[in-house]
């Protein structure tokens, strides 16, 4: 009885104290396509009866084109992912919707260009959720211009 | 008996360790600024870079590698005599000093890649190993892969910026499986320094205006480094570390004092003394980190 306690205590302890599933190099290469690697963050989601909002802002280079992708297997259902780009007022104006956007499998992506400084992530998690994970990653390209991939997933060739 | 006692108090420290670690990773900026005054500076930097330090409270910063395409496109020319040399990898004897250096070297690593050097470029990566392996992470660097690769496409300019990506994926992934975000930082600041130096003692920064302008908008990367280290920092003070983000606060008053203004108007004359003290400021930081 008192082993089963403490498997049942170990198991809350790691639900309280959420972890992701690391993606793997490979999965955040197939993410960009031929975006380069930028930055990438892994959230954990901790199991909570109020509603979560998560939010962080990512600085961009207006010279640059970016990929911003989420891996979204851990999410919790009914959760929404938003992207805002801020704008000279201070305000701010949505480019990426969840809500208004199906998945690619367990991954949304958007293309970013011409993005004047910084844009705002944010994760909405709805009240009773149960713990989870999202992760992003951040691809750069120098090249202002979308290249035609015949693949998404096709990236330059590196031997 | 012993063996119940055993059991119970690793269910209750399963129960509440999670939490207890939770509420001592990390305090809100401002608590702990209050904190630091009455802090003794006693702590060992292993101590320090052992913090748990929860990924999502620090602000996202950009990879070295778009740092050096920026100046780049904004038409940083090569200049060799700017580099770290390598005779000075031995001499880097802490934990610190290799981290620090190894962000440097990182810097004139991409430094050299993009601008075609493929010859340097392999002495840097190695030397970047070696200090690596030094401190315990030499294997996230495949150093005879990534040569190889380097060899398979010297002219390609786009192969080459994935092949240093890809480094950064291993290094990120690294820091984040061990929860080593402090020495992934203090990397960083290395690789910064280094940047900023590459490009305000090039030959054509006077003579090209978007030099400066990019150089500039570094202010807001560095903002955030500082908010990241000092947020790692939190209660546990080290003389390393707060000689670091000394060094730094000194970069971003000299960034603060410049007149953005004239940049837009492409007049230079306005800033000289400001422009003047900065670049003095950021040798001094640099001489520090390769000094180290």
């Amino acid at each position: 009885m008192k082993k089963v306690f403490f498997f049942i205590a170990i198991l809350i302890a790691f639900k309280l104290n959420a972890q992701c599933n690391h993606l793997k190099n490979k999965e955040m290469k197939e993410m960009l396509g031929s975006f380069i690697y930028d930055s990438s963050r892994e959230t954990a989601i901790k199991e909570n009866e109020n509603a979560q909002q998560i939010e962080f802002e990512l600085l961009l280079f207006k010279s640059n084109m970016y990929k911003m992708c989420w891996e979204i297997s851990e999410l919790p259902p009914n959760s929404t992912i938003k992207l805002y780009e801020k704008t000279n007022n201070g305000g701010k104006k949505i480019i990426f919707n969840s809500e208004t956007t199906e998945p690619d499998k367990n991954f949304y992506s958007v293309v970013l260009k011409d993005i004047s400084r910084s844009v705002i992530v944010t994760y909405n998690i709805p009240e009773s959720a149960t713990g989870g994970c999202v992760k992003y990653v951040l691809g750069f390209s120098m090249k202002n211009e979308i290249k035609q991939e015949k693949n998404p997933k096709a990236r330059v060739k590196v031997n | 008996m012993p063996v119940i006692c055993v059991n119970k108090t690793y269910g209750l420290l399963a129960f509440f360790l999670p939490a207890i670690v939770i509420i001592t990773s990390c305090g809100s900026n401002d608590e702990l600024e209050n904190r630091k005054s009455a802090i003794p500076l006693s702590n060992t930097l292993e101590s320090v870079f052992t913090s748990q330090i929860d990924e999502n409270l620090l602000e996202p910063l950009p990879s070295p590698l778009q740092i050096a395409l920026i100046f780049k496109s904004a038409g940083l020319t090569f200049q060799d005599s700017l580099t770290n040399a390598f005779s000075n990898a031995s001499n880097y004897s802490t934990t610190f000093s290799k981290l620090l250096n190894m962000g440097a070297y990182s810097s004139d690593f991409i430094y050299h890649v993009i601008n075609e050097k493929p010859n340097p470029s392999r002495n840097y990566l190695k030397v970047i190993q070696e200090l690596a392996s030094d401190i315990g992470f030499g294997q996230i660097i495949n150093t005879k892969e990534n040569i190889t690769r380097l060899d398979n496409n010297v002219n390609n300019i786009d192969s080459l910026a994935i092949i240093i990506s890809d480094i950064q994926m291993n290094t990120d992934q690294h820091f984040r499986k061990n929860n080593e975000h402090l020495k992934g930082l203090v990397i960083f600041a290395g690789a910064w320094i280094e940047a900023m130096h590459l490009a305000i003692q090039n030959n054509g920064f006077s003579r090209n205006f978007n030099i400066p302008k990019a150089l500039i908008d570094q202010r807001d990367i560095l903002k955030r480094l500082l908010k990241n280290l000092h947020l790692c920092r939190g209660k546990k003070q080290n003389e390393k570390l707060n000689e670091l983000i000394a060094h730094l606060e000194a970069i971003h008053t000299r960034l603060d004092d410049l007149h953005l203004e004239s940049f837009e108007e492409k007049d230079f004359s306005e800033n000289k003394k400001e422009m003047d003290s900065l670049r003095n400021t950021i040798q001094a930081v640099r001489n520090m980190v390769i000094h180290s």
